[in-house]
């Protein structure tokens, strides 16, 4: 190992642990000088994290999100492996959901977990979708084996909480009064001219819309959706995805 | 590029509306160019918008020059992308490291200024350049340490870079100030030393203080306030050594209005036109 790797490496080191050597610093008071680093490195990326998961931040208010924040900082397999930090944060939810002290806050993760994919649906790229006559012209022994290419600033999330209800409360920023049942909801996040959205939709609807995003034709996906749900409405769910231009193209 | 006035303002998200709506007076603007990493998105959206209006500098945060594990290509393929893109007149980064492995540290740290680290700065320097198949500048850091492997001055291993790879200088004055006050440089040198067509682009910035040890005060650069007075006193004296080049106030924390921002570059005239 070189002399510039060995530096580069005990640098690393010493951020990660206070009470690694600092033989390589030539300056004076050599622990403090480096703490100015240290500092700066985990308020970029509690900032990020912040930026990211705002809505954490709120249900769980400033100081006990920078705690966890850091402990989330300090664990090195959860440091970012670009120099893009929007590219990081998705390990977040999982940690959040590991923490022993967050554990009243059973429904913490799922929105966590929400407002991960609201993000990478604000960084997608945009796509025009697909004008609904393309359906039409699909010649009808054809239109069972077609499979869907989505936007790609669509996401699915089935949720084990009222993600909704979560939203409301602390868009009211009263995130205490959040009295949930564990009850499912689904959600297709999207973006249209710049603007993320949330569509809640029943899990019949979001099994469907799960399918064809996994890459299934429209046949196996009419065939598996109904064994579970028997009453999902096709028509209207295919009109969902044509009617908020989430079909890129068909395949 | 002919530029409508050498000043320039960092380009931050609080302003991007009243930017499009205003038109403001001023030179240019200059963003960090991984903020921009994602093409897709609403800020590229009003980047592009304003690049319409505006000449933009790309100015580079992450690429981590001096890192021994060498540039990631995915970094530089989205920095070309975005070049490409937004066709900015300036691209930047700096003269620090960030990335261990596959590790990335979010700051601009310093390196130790030696032979072995020269080669490895120019290397990958190079290998930028040729890849992006055009000039960048480096920025002078500001530091909080020095390290015992160093033996050469910050500034001659910066001369030394821009002699061996064509890059050219981006001399942050504030960074001057604050190095040199931290580890007793003298900065009136430090500009001196630079040969007078190698800097293409001035920063200025405020910074703040913070005791370490009784009687041990550092300078650390916050970019969170105006712009002190021994810094002004600095960039007259680069204005007068290197000419008029770009100039580009840095507020990035604790951001203030709009015009704010505008009064306090304009203070600049000063010494740009005197």
């Amino acid at each position: 190992m070189s002399l510039l790797e060995c530096t580069q490496k005990s640098f690393y080191e010493a951020i990660l642990d206070k009470d690694s050597a600092l033989d390589f610093i030539a300056s004076n008071y050599s622990s403090a000088c480096l703490d100015i680093y240290r500092v700066t490195i985990i308020e970029n990326l509690r900032n990020s994290l912040a930026l990211t998961f705002p809505g954490v931040c709120a249900l769980l208010g400033d100081e006990c999100f920078k705690s966890a924040a850091y402990f989330f900082i300090i664990n090195p397999n959860h440091l970012p492996k670009t120099g893009c930090l929007d590219d990081w944060g998705e390990d977040f939810p999982q940690f959040l959901a590991k923490q022993p002290q967050l554990q009243h806050l059973s429904y913490l993760k799922d929105y966590a977990a929400y407002e991960w994919l609201l993000h990478l649906a604000y960084h997608a790229d945009c796509a025009t979708a697909i004008d609904p006559i393309e359906l039409e012209k699909i010649p009808e022994d054809r239109i069972e084996h077609i499979r869907f290419k989505f936007i790609p600033s669509m996401f699915l999330y089935n949720a084990a909480f009222p993600i909704d209800l979560i939203q409301a409360q602390i868009n009211q920023a009263d995130a205490s009064s959040i009295i949930l049942n564990q009850n499912n909801t689904g959600v297709v996040i999207t973006k249209t001219e710049q603007q993320v959205m949330s569509l809640f939709v029943n899990q019949d609807d979001l099994a469907f819309f799960k399918y064809l995003f996994d890459g299934e034709s429209l046949g196996q996906t009419i065939a598996k959706t109904t064994e579970k749900y028997p009453d999902v409405n096709v028509t209207l769910a295919i009109h969902f995805l044509l009617s908020h231009s989430l079909i890129q193209s068909l395949l | 590029m002919n530029l409508s006035s050498p000043l320039g303002i960092g380009l931050r998200q609080p302003h991007y509306q009243q930017v499009l709506l205003e038109r403001p007076q001023i030179g240019w603007f200059e963003v960090h160019s991984e903020n921009f990493f994602h093409l897709g998105n609403a800020a590229v959206e009003i980047l592009c918008e304003i690049a319409e209006h505006y000449p933009i500098s790309l100015h580079g945060v992450g690429l981590s020059l001096g890192s021994t594990d060498g540039i990631q290509k995915q970094h530089l393929l989205r920095l070309n992308a975005l070049i490409k893109t937004v066709k900015p007149f300036l691209v930047s980064e700096h003269l620090s490291w960030g990335r261990l492995g596959q590790v990335v540290m979010p700051d601009l740290l310093p390196i130790p200024y030696n032979s072995e680290s020269l080669n490895l700065f120019c290397d990958h320097i190079n290998y930028t350049q040729d890849f992006l198949g055009r000039e960048i500048l480096i920025e002078n850091p500001s530091s909080y340490l020095t390290y015992k492997s160093s033996d050469q001055a910050e500034v001659d291993f910066l001369v030394s870079i821009c002699e061996r790879t064509q890059a050219k200088i981006l001399l942050d004055v504030n960074n001057i100030f604050v190095s040199c006050s931290n580890h007793g440089w003298d900065p009136i040198k430090y500009i001196d030393a630079i040969p007078k067509n190698a800097v293409k682009e001035l920063h200025i910035a405020g910074h703040s203080l913070k005791t370490i040890a009784q009687e041990k005060v550092l300078r650390i650069d916050t970019h969170d306030q105006a712009v002190c007075i021994e810094v002004w006193e600095l960039y007259k004296m680069a204005i007068n050594r290197f000419g008029i080049v770009p100039t580009l106030l840095e507020w990035d924390a604790h951001i203030p209005s709009l015009e704010c921002l505008l009064q306090e570059v304009y203070k600049a005239k000063a010494y740009v036109f005197a």
